[in-house]
């Protein structure tokens, strides 16, 4: 019944398989998969996982760094699986200790004879059968000891409970508190309910009174709209002023455009994005960080090794890392992470070290360390080559605008993010065309134009401007201005078009909509989402609803899902960097820019290790 | 230390007048502390002597994923095909040189560093000062697909701080040569150079140590630039490195070819 069983060690050679009727193919595909999105991904604290037809479950062995795999397809309800994982385990372990101590040249060269021994275990596991359940007897339910508690409340005190509702809904909370804590029936936040509740009951009168006073004071208020005034309204909404002839769409009194000597200098820098340095971040410690960590990985040799064998070597087991991870989880909380994501790291962390044999010098505290530090660089690592530049060329080559999209919640510096990237692709050579999609936030375009404005004056360029702003005013579809911007582009030979949609928050299901309709409809080169570092807790939902609604409300089969992260008022944060975890391990696409100020030169990339240091400091 | 023993000479000579002292700094104490001074020094210059010569003496196998080093690995070091999958961890096994013309054999470590892009920079950071050949493994058969990815690891690695100060000598074996779609290896470096061409512009204008740097030892710099400035890349216009082609296939191929390792095998004595 099972579609096959893998015996692998992590460094990637099989030491024994079982397919069934013996095609090697069927398991390689899917076994890859599962590494790849489980264990790079550092989501091994779930068990199972699903690519397409077959259900995988697996265990991991870090004691000789083994991985068993087991898959079957996902309609069957295999209930032994998880007893056949752990048999097959003890018994290829105990078989095969010493091929696997001895080390890699070993366990090449030796011969893995297991499959008599897995058909007998397989046989075994298939006919134990788990009984159903047990359905509890009504004396063992929860309800009829309840009962059982109320009556010996009645002896002390009795109340009647029809006439007094409210001495009975205070009594019993306190009652199940005196009698029974660790039920917890009722818990603290209920009893805090039930006395609100019980106030309010109380005093009804007051509260409608308020509500009255409420209306009375301020009737609605009629809205002014910009472009629905009549001619009657002229006066009111005539902010023109024919006296004032110093503003010009806020350049007030500003020569060159609005530009001053020191943003001129801007132009002098390199073409280069630098690289991200965190704060506090003392220059000794990044230098020495790469020293150490390989000299620990290294094997310890020599004089060592000799009292390794006299001393006893310790494995690790569950309660002893869950204190250590339980720390480790409140500090990264502390720093910003998100709170299920920091558990969901922990849990993998645990799955990755749980059996592991440690060395004789060697605390349980410094490898945890280690192995969460490895597993956060290899989160902010991207899985995929991040080079815009190289794409830009590539689009280039076949005269197509490379199109880039900016999506996110309100006001994480989408705006102001997308004139900094212009200001770089210009830096490079680019012709940037900027698409004003934002077609409901007042002062939107005008925002625009004056960035527009500021690129030309940094970057003047003859007859055709290297950038220019494509706008069709407020209340238009944003999906069908970006279509015609993204032909103008093309017509007038510009690069790259950087759309700028509107923030939206992500339940408001219309919203989420007309973006999924943008991004299907322009079917843009990159989708990148903005995010600001201040982020907590949101962060998660924020990514998981946009990812979500592109996925859903597009009627492809692949859908185009966000693919980069821009991480936004990096230079608010000090070293609270937890948010750039948050995102990548939710979404799994790499942070692309990081934004660290408000002008133009303020882009960096991201830096994994210094950032993992500043993390876990 | 002689200095140290002079100034205990003197010492006692100015302290004659202390006959508490001079009980104490008799013959037998000072050859003593002597000899265990002589025993420390010795000691030291040993473990110096055995560290430098396990320097540098690792051959290490990168590419991206899914190119066959494992499988090749597995080949040169046992003789034996191995299904594989995805690594996740190094694999690591000695490995004897065959004689060369003086009849003597080499010990070099084989290390297979995983290709996923999320692990492979820090497990290289780990084995990086001890390289002293780079084996880079390419995929023939899918070389112009994976042609952007490859080039930019060649990249990261020939402009890497710590490669860049040990110069190893550098093997691009185009592997899985038993594949029909397989490329031949002239035509493979005509697609990284032209790739690698456009590479070492965009890629220089990511990073920069243009103010005080970042002090990331791994941050490939823009002061490096790969090549001739006014010419197009070629492989031959390295001062630094030597980098050479050569096929290979690790896997019995469709018409039941033989297993070709030879060349990898020759490079390796050379080192």
């Amino acid at each position: 019944m099972l579609d096959f069983f893998t015996i692998f060690s992590k460094s990637g050679l099989v030491l024994w398989y079982y397919a069934f009727q013996d095609v090697k193919g069927n398991f390689t595909d899917p076994v890859n998969a599962f590494i790849k999105s489980v264990i790079l991904q550092e989501r091994g604290g779930s068990a199972a996982f699903i690519h397409g037809t077959v259900q995988m479950k697996y265990m991991q062995d870090n004691e000789f760094e083994l991985i068993f795999v087991v898959g079957y397809q996902k309609i069957l309800t295999l209930s032994y699986v998880d007893k056949l994982i752990d048999d097959v385990h003890r018994s290829f372990r105990d078989r095969y200790r010493q091929q696997l101590l001895d080390g890699t040249l070993a366990m090449l060269t030796a011969d893995f004879d297991f499959k008599s021994t897995f058909a007998h275990l397989l046989k075994n596991a298939e006919h134990v059968t788990v009984l159903p359940k047990q359905m509890k007897g009504f004396s063992e339910s929860k309800k009829s000891q309840k009962t059982i508690e109320s009556l010996k409340i009645k002896k002390t005190e009795p109340t009647s409970k029809k006439n007094d509702r409210r001495n009975s809904e205070i009594e019993k909370p306190k009652a199940a508190e005196v009698i029974d804590p660790p039920k917890e029936e009722v818990n603290p936040d209920e009893i805090a309910r039930r006395i609100e509740e019980f106030k309010r009951k109380k005093t009804p009168k007051a509260t409608k009174t308020e509500k009255k006073q409420k209306k009375g004071k301020t009737g609605k208020q009629m809205r002014i709209w910009d472009q629905g005034g009549s001619a009657k309204d002229a006066a009111v909404l005539d902010y023109s002023n024919p006296n004032d002839t110093s503003s010009t769409n806020g350049h007030n009194g500003r020569a060159n455009g609005g530009i001053t000597e020191e943003e001129r200098g801007w132009i002098q820098g390199s073409q280069h994005i630098q690289e991200l340095v965190v704060e506090n971040d003392s220059e000794a410690e990044t230098a020495a960080s790469p020293d150490v960590a390989p000299s620990n990985r290294k094997k310890s040799t020599g004089i060592f090794n000799l009292f390794s064998n006299l001393v006893g070597s310790k494995a690790l087991s569950k309660d002893d890392l869950a204190n250590v991870l339980k720390a480790m989880s409140e500090h990264l909380i502390g720093k910003n992470v998100a709170a299920e994501i920091a558990e969901k790291m922990c849990d993998s962390v645990s799955a990755k070290l749980e059996g592991k044999v440690l060395g004789t010098f060697e605390t349980i505290a410094s490898t945890v360390k280690q192995s969460l530090q490895e597993s956060l660089v290899q989160i902010l690592t991207p899985k995929r080559r991040v080079d815009i530049l190289r794409d830009v060329l590539e689009a280039q080559r076949v005269s197509r605008p490379y199109v880039i999209a900016f999506c996110g919640v309100n006001g994480v510096g989408k705006s102001t993010n997308l004139a900094k990237i212009s200001f770089w692709l210009m830096k490079n050579g680019f012709r940037v065309l900027i698409a004003a999609c934002d077609t409901f936030r007042a002062g939107a375009v005008e925002q625009l134009r004056t960035h527009e404005a500021r690129l030309n004056s940094l970057y003047p360029d003859g007859d055709q401007p290297k950038c220019r702003l494509y706008e069709k005013g407020y209340g238009k579809d944003a999906a069908h201005i970006a279509m015609q911007a993204i032909n103008a582009a093309k017509e007038q030979g510009y690069d790259i078009v950087m759309i700028d949609t509107a923030g939206r928050m992500q339940d408001n299901e219309p919203l989420m909509r007309s973006l999924s309709k943008l991004v299907t409809v322009n079917s843009p080169d990159l989708v990148l989402f903005v995010g600001e570092a201040l982020v907590g807790n949101e962060a998660v939902d924020q990514l998981q609803k946009f990812n979500q609604a592109l996925a859903d409300h597009s009627n492809m089969v692949n859908p185009h899902c966000i693919d980069g992260i821009v991480l936004t008022k990096f230079d608010t944060i000090d070293d609270k960097v937890g948010a750039a975890i948050s995102m990548t391990y939710t979404t799994g696409q790499p942070i692309v820019f990081v934004g660290t100020g408000q002008s133009y030169p303020d882009l960096r990339s991201l830096n994994p290790k210094a950032v993992v240091n500043a993390l876990l400091k | 230390m002689i200095f140290c023993c002079d100034v205990l000479k003197i010492d006692m000579m100015t302290f004659t007048s202390y006959p508490d002292l001079m009980d104490l700094l008799d013959d037998s104490n000072i050859v003593m502390i002597l000899s265990t001074i002589v025993i420390i020094l010795l000691t030291t210059i040993l473990y110096v002597l055995a560290r430098g010569k396990t320097e540098r003496s690792s051959v290490l196998f990168v590419g991206i994923s899914g190119a066959g080093k494992t499988q090749l690995f597995a080949q040169l070091v046992s003789g034996q095909t191995k299904e594989t999958v995805t690594s996740l961890k190094e694999n690591e096994a000695m490995y004897n040189t065959s004689a060369d013309s003086s009849g003597k054999t080499k010990q070099l470590t084989m290390v297979d560093i995983p290709g996923s892009s999320s692990i492979r920079s820090q497990i290289f950071d780990n084995f990086k000062s001890k390289v002293r050949g780079l084996l880079f493994v390419v995929d023939s058969g899918n070389a112009q697909r994976n042609i952007k990815d490859v080039a930019v690891f060649i990249y990261q690695l020939l402009t890497d701080e710590i490669v860049n100060k040990f110069q190893p000598k550098i093997l691009i074996a185009c592997n899985k040569q038993d594949l029909l779609q397989a490329k031949s290896k002239r035509v493979i470096q005509g697609l990284l150079e032209n790739e690698l061409n456009t590479v070492r512009k965009t890629q220089s204008a990511r990073l920069s140590h243009e103010d005080d740097d970042t002090s990331d030892a791994t941050a490939s710099g823009s002061t490096v630039f790969l090549g001739r400035k006014n010419e197009s890349f070629q492989f031959q216009h390295l001062n630094k490195f030597d980098v050479k082609f050569c096929e290979c296939s690790g896997e019995v191929g469709e018409e039941n070819g033989p297993i070709e390792i030879d060349e990898v095998k020759q490079w390796i004595d050379s080192l």
